[in-house]
């Protein structure tokens, strides 16, 4: 009787604690296997955010590249060639005195043109009237000032309460509106832009929307958008803002800008 | 065919094996105590707790047969059943220095105050300390086999670095395994002593062949506490 209960036990003894054991072993491979995934995981974001990184600091040495070239050129086209004539209108006085009626006044208003042109390009520098009069200020005389070009046809309008939001902000808001309506008078083929300015109690929604030939689905695809559009979504991301890039149901370009005030 | 399997079996648990295991295990307990000592520097409080065990583990370990004699008893069922309640102190004392299972401090205390009511109830109405008890040596593997789960889950909820470089992952690895394994050992502990010797042998060989792992993982905890903490400087 005793020998019979003793294998029993014995074979009941071992199969329990190897079954136990077994469990053991499964819950250790599974957190391991588990932390190994999750580790995985980690350095792929890593990655990402380094290649996004990399990505961010391309976009902003064009684009600091690009306003360079753009002052320069400015600079060169139109106050350059200015002073050359005011040099040449100094230099007929000095051979011909008898002319210094005519030559001053035409000095002087090369002198106006030119003040003029260096008052614009430091607003587009920085736009003096940010501080004073605010976003909605400098953005309404920016579209005011497309719209008397007469090149294309730009609505503002907002809805709720308008505030001023901090300086930086404010900034960072204009310059991508300023960005995005260039875009779209360069490369949409658009004749009427709409800019609907929506003013909640903890966002500002802005809707960019034109009537052009809209964004390719390359453009509009996150992992293949161009340094352009790249660019915008950074600007964005500094202000905590999200940036939805889509087409309109008539194929005209829709941007949505979502900004925590 | 199954019974002469069987005494294959009986074979190769013999006493020598039961023997040959118990002193590794006994000796590596010593050499971990030391190899602990000798890097006692590098480590924090909750390593000095376990190092704590360990020596406790050990001074039971050696004093068993002394205790015995001294006492002029028959058995040592009472070393047994006080290492058991010392071992269940110890080691909460460890798990309440964990910081990852700081928020479930409250309801380890339910757990001690219910090991300690079973222990005084066992004492007073069912068995004395001179028997063999079993019920706390369940308890203690149960509960600190959920703890070791519990601590398992905490570590994937906030992983940082690799577990395997984490002293305190080696540790609960170590117990979870001696506790689980220990299970079936504790729930037929009257068997073994009851039975003949290859039962005997059986089970304080899967015993002592825990221990080992238990020292090998806890050996291993504190020579990661003094890797990294080396890095570190």
């Amino acid at each position: 009787m005793e020998s019979q209960s003793t294998p029993n036990f014995l074979v009941l003894l071992l199969i329990g604690t190897f079954i136990l054991l077994l469990l053991c072993g499964a819950v250790i491979f599974f957190v391991l296997l588990y932390q190994r995934r999750v580790l995985q995981n980690k350095l792929e974001i890593q990655n990402l955010q380094t290649g996004h990184q990399k990505k961010l600091l391309i976009a902003t040495i064009n684009s600091q590249e690009k306003e360079r070239t753009r002052v320069g050129q400015e600079l060169h086209d139109s106050v350059g060639a200015m002073l050359s004539a005011i040099r040449l209108n100094m230099k007929m006085i000095t051979s011909d005195p008898s002319q210094f009626g005519k030559n001053s006044d035409e000095i002087t208003s090369y002198l106006d043109e030119t003040i003029e042109t260096v008052r614009d390009i430091s607003h587009n520098l920085y736009p003096g009237g940010l501080k004073t009069f605010g976003m909605i200020g400098v953005l309404k005389e920016y579209v005011e000032k497309i719209n008397n070009s007469g090149q294309i046809k730009i609505s503002l309008s907002t809805q709720g309460e308008t505030r001023r939001l901090n300086s930086n902000t404010e900034l960072i808001i204009f310059r991508i509106l300023q960005e995005l309506l260039h875009n779209a008078i360069k490369h949409s083929r658009a004749s009427d832009i709409t800019v609907k300015m929506e003013w909640e109690d903890k966002f500002l929604d802005i809707e960019v929307q034109d009537n052009g030939v809209g964004f390719t689905s390359d453009q509009i695809d996150p992992t293949k958008r161009g340094l352009g559009l790249y660019n915008k979504s950074n600007r964005a991301e500094v202000i905590d803002a999200k940036v939805f890039f889509k087409n309109t149901e008539k194929g005209g370009a829709c941007i949505d800008l979502q900004i925590p005030i | 065919m199954y019974l002469v399997t069987f005494k294959y079996l009986v074979v190769l648990i013999s006493t020598e094996t039961f023997k040959l295991v118990y002193y590794i295990s006994f000796f590596l307990s010593i050499l971990s105590l030391l190899f602990c000592l000798f890097l006692l520097k590098y480590q924090g409080g909750k390593d000095i707790v376990l190092l704590l065990y360990l020596g406790i583990s050990v001074f039971f370990d050696f004093m068993n047969e002394y205790f015995v004699k001294w006492f002029e008893l028959s058995t040592n069922y009472h070393i047994l059943n006080s290492w058991s309640f010392v071992e269940f102190l110890v080691l909460f004392y460890f798990i309440l220095q964990i910081e990852e299972l700081k928020k479930y401090r409250n309801k380890f205390y339910i757990f001690l105050v219910l090991f300690l009511v079973t222990c005084v109830l066992v004492l007073t109405f069912y068995k004395s300390i001179y028997e063999l008890i079993n019920i706390h040596k369940l308890y203690s593997a149960f509960f600190y086999s959920s703890v070791s789960i519990v601590l398992f889950y905490q570590f994937l909820q906030s992983l940082k670095n690799n577990l395997l470089r984490t002293s305190l992952f080696w540790q609960n690895t170590g117990l979870f395994i001696y506790f689980t394994g220990n299970i079936m050992i504790f729930l037929m502990i009257d068997y073994l002593y009851s039975d003949n010797y290859s039962f005997f042998n059986t089970g304080w060989i899967i015993h002592n062949f825990l221990t080992i792992i238990k020292t090998i993982c806890i050996m291993m905890s504190f020579y990661i506490n003094k890797k990294y903490h080396s890095v570190n400087q």
